[in-house]
């Protein structure tokens, strides 16, 4: 009787009730919006600036990276921040409790979360691109095709690593912590932590530098910094660093970069999980 | 308040149309735990142990009173079996399922609800119903049904944080019915409720009973409980310290009677009946002198007391109550009302 037995059965009940629960939440429209309203700031922002700059250049396909990078550094966060907001209250207010009580396993509570971080990870990565798409279109400059190029699409896969990462982050702290603010508390003050701690360390020597690369929040802001991306515009930059006598930017591979953010978001969920499997409710 | 007003009026068959005859099925327990213990925390001195190889069996059809002093364990053992709180030790089966498998699909046939109701605060009752009906894998049809019942059909497009606490335990009553359970765990269920409410708890739980449903039910209420239940236990710091029938439990059932006697002197009185052969107890009370006696024949004593010069100004027989019965096993968790004044 419970929730259909069959695999389809019980994806079918756990998209209906992470709907519900979503949908009827005011926190997840205010948080929808107000992401909507960044993307859109930005995007009219580049439309002004296509008018009143000479020399730039609001269009597709050009102008992917102006789109994506400032999503690509808030968003992640953005998506942390609403996870917790999801998560965390289903142990303060007993509802993932009550909801083993009627019949869901914990595997499938955490099936439902997962599928709900999932479906947040596609909208907060299709919002820029819908909104910078439109507004680009909609600058003076002539798009001549909405496709993106090679570049574009890893740093759009680099958006969406970013914001599992950091989903996935925020799904670990609010199953650990159970609470909203401290949970929101925690990521931001590990942010501040690991950013001294790699400032700190990475001044001792460069290969201690090079290896803080690959804590979370500094993979991230990699990840998130279109230069890693756009090989022209980093061959731009460190000529010109060159002539001001500064070191050329490195970044990590792309390859590897990929790798570690997919198992630094390994790592949290299996935490999340073996945490609520062990854990009494 | 809780029934609709077609049950208020004394029309029941709104519930026995609500509550499906069972189908006969093989004797076997609902509910049957072996030495179940839980500790929380695993360092010697810190741990405590909440449950301490509880053992108990409900047979279906039983209206299981289970009860204990707060802090005593029942809540942490009905977690167990609901699947919230891992045991430390012991096993359980329901409806014979031990096994994580089987033990989902035999949770399927439970309906249960834990200390305070539990709900989506910024949700509707209707909308936390089709939350727990997606669950159960019932339709809206149900819901509809559940909602009348507990008469909160009116409120059911209302947030869950608007509604009383009386409100908040008839919603819990609905979504604990929606799968029209075999099992029904209800733990403090007249919680925040009036007395009107706590009546209407105690007609649904009789009517449930007498549909073959099991109920388990923790409560404080023992004068409640006394008048629904068939079988109860007493934990004590996480131990049962009694279980079987309410006869079994109150010590209504062995041989034997007591009388509750008064008389102008009460310590001549109390002297006589201690030299009474078939007094096996003699206990001051407030209301006179309490005497156990290994016989029935009250007269018997009524003659021997006046030919000890004694007349008495009452003689009755004196039935313990699940209270009494209650308060002697756990005697010693509860500190007297004038200790804590003082």
């Amino acid at each position: 009787m419970s929730g259909g037995g069959t695999r389809t059965g019980i994806v079918g009940m756990l998209v209906r009730i992470e709907a519900l629960r979503t949908t009827k939440r005011l926190a997840f429209w205010v948080a929808t919006g107000i992401f909507l309203a960044f993307n859109a700031a930005f995007g009219i922002g580049n439309i002004r600036s296509d008018i009143a700059r000479p020399g730039y250049t609001y269009a597709l396909p050009g102008s992917w990276a102006d789109i994506l990078q400032p999503s690509a550094n808030i968003g992640p966060f953005f998506l942390g921040v609403t996870m917790i907001l999801f998560l965390a209250p289903e142990f303060s207010w007993r509802t993932a409790r009550q909801n083993v009580i009627d019949g869901l396993s914990k595997e499938r509570f955490y099936a439902g979360k997962l599928m709900l971080l999932l479906a947040l990870l596609v909208l907060y990565a299709a919002i820029p691109v819908a909104v910078g798409a439109t507004t680009a279109l909609l600058s003076p400059s002539e798009s001549s095709s909405p496709l993106v190029g090679p570049a574009d699409f890893n740093y759009m896969i680099a958006y969406a690593l970013g914001l599992l990462m950091w989903g996935s982050g925020a799904f670990m702290l609010a199953v650990l912590l159970r609470a909203s603010g401290a949970a929101m508390g925690i990521m931001f003050v590990y942010l501040l932590v690991e950013q001294i701690v790699a400032d700190l360390l990475g001044r001792s020597s460069d290969m201690v530098a090079s290896l803080m690369e690959f804590l979370p929040a500094q993979l991230h802001g990699s990840l998130a910094e279109p230069l890693m991306h756009y090989p022209q515009m980093l061959a731009q930059r460190n000529a010109a660093r060159a002539e001001q006598g500064a070191p050329p930017l490195e970044f990590i591979d792309f390859g590897p970069a990929i790798g570690l953010a997919l198992a630094y978001s390994a790592l949290f969920l299996a935490t999340a999980f073996f945490t609520l499997r062990r854990r009494d409710l | 308040m809780l029934l609709d007003k077609r049950v208020r009026a004394g029309h029941r068959h709104a519930l026995i149309r609500f509550v499906p005859r069972p189908r006969r099925l093989a004797a076997m327990p609902v509910i049957e735990t072996f030495e179940l213990t839980k500790r929380y925390g695993s360092r010697r001195g810190k741990s405590v142990l909440a449950v301490d190889q509880v053992s108990i069996a409900v047979e279906r059809g039983q209206v299981f009173g289970f009860l204990g002093p707060n802090g005593s364990g029942k809540t942490t053992t009905i977690g167990m079996l609901v699947g919230i709180i891992n045991p430390t030790g012991g096993s359980f089966r329901l409806f014979g399922a031990s096994e994580p498998g089987e033990l989902l699909a035999a949770r399927a046939r439970v309906g249960a609800t834990l200390e305070t109701p539990n709900f989506y605060p910024y949700m509707t009752g209707l909308d936390n119903l089709r939350v727990a009906a997606a669950i159960k894998g019932v339709g809206r049809e149900r819901i509809d049904e559940c909602l009348g019942l507990v008469g909160l059909a009116d409120r059911a497009k209302h947030r869950f944080k608007t509604y009383s606490l009386g409100m908040k335990q008839r919603l819990a009553l609905a979504a604990t019915m929606l799968n029209d359970p075999e099992l029904v765990i209800l733990d403090e269920p007249a919680n925040g409720l009036d007395p009107q409410g706590m009546r209407e708890i105690r007609e649904i739980i009789r009517i449930l009973a007498s549909r073959g449903k099991t109920i388990f039910l923790s409560s404080h209420l023992l004068w409640e409980v006394e008048r629904t239940c068939t079988h109860v236990a007493i934990v004590r710091k996480g131990r049962i310290v009694s279980t079987g029938t309410v006869a079994e439990v109150v010590g209504t059932d062995t041989a034997g009677t007591a009388a509750l006697l008064r008389a102008e002197d009460a310590d001549a009185l109390v002297a006589a009946l201690e030299g009474y052969p078939e007094a096996t107890s003699v206990q001051r009370s407030d209301d006179g002198v309490v005497v156990a006696l290994a016989s029935d024949d009250l007269a018997a004593l009524n003659r021997y007391l006046a030919g000890q010069g004694i007349h008495l100004s009452h003689l009755a027989p004196h039935r313990q109550s699940l209270e009494d019965a209650f308060m002697d096993l756990t005697e010693g968790d509860f500190a007297p009302m004038t200790e804590i004044a003082t």
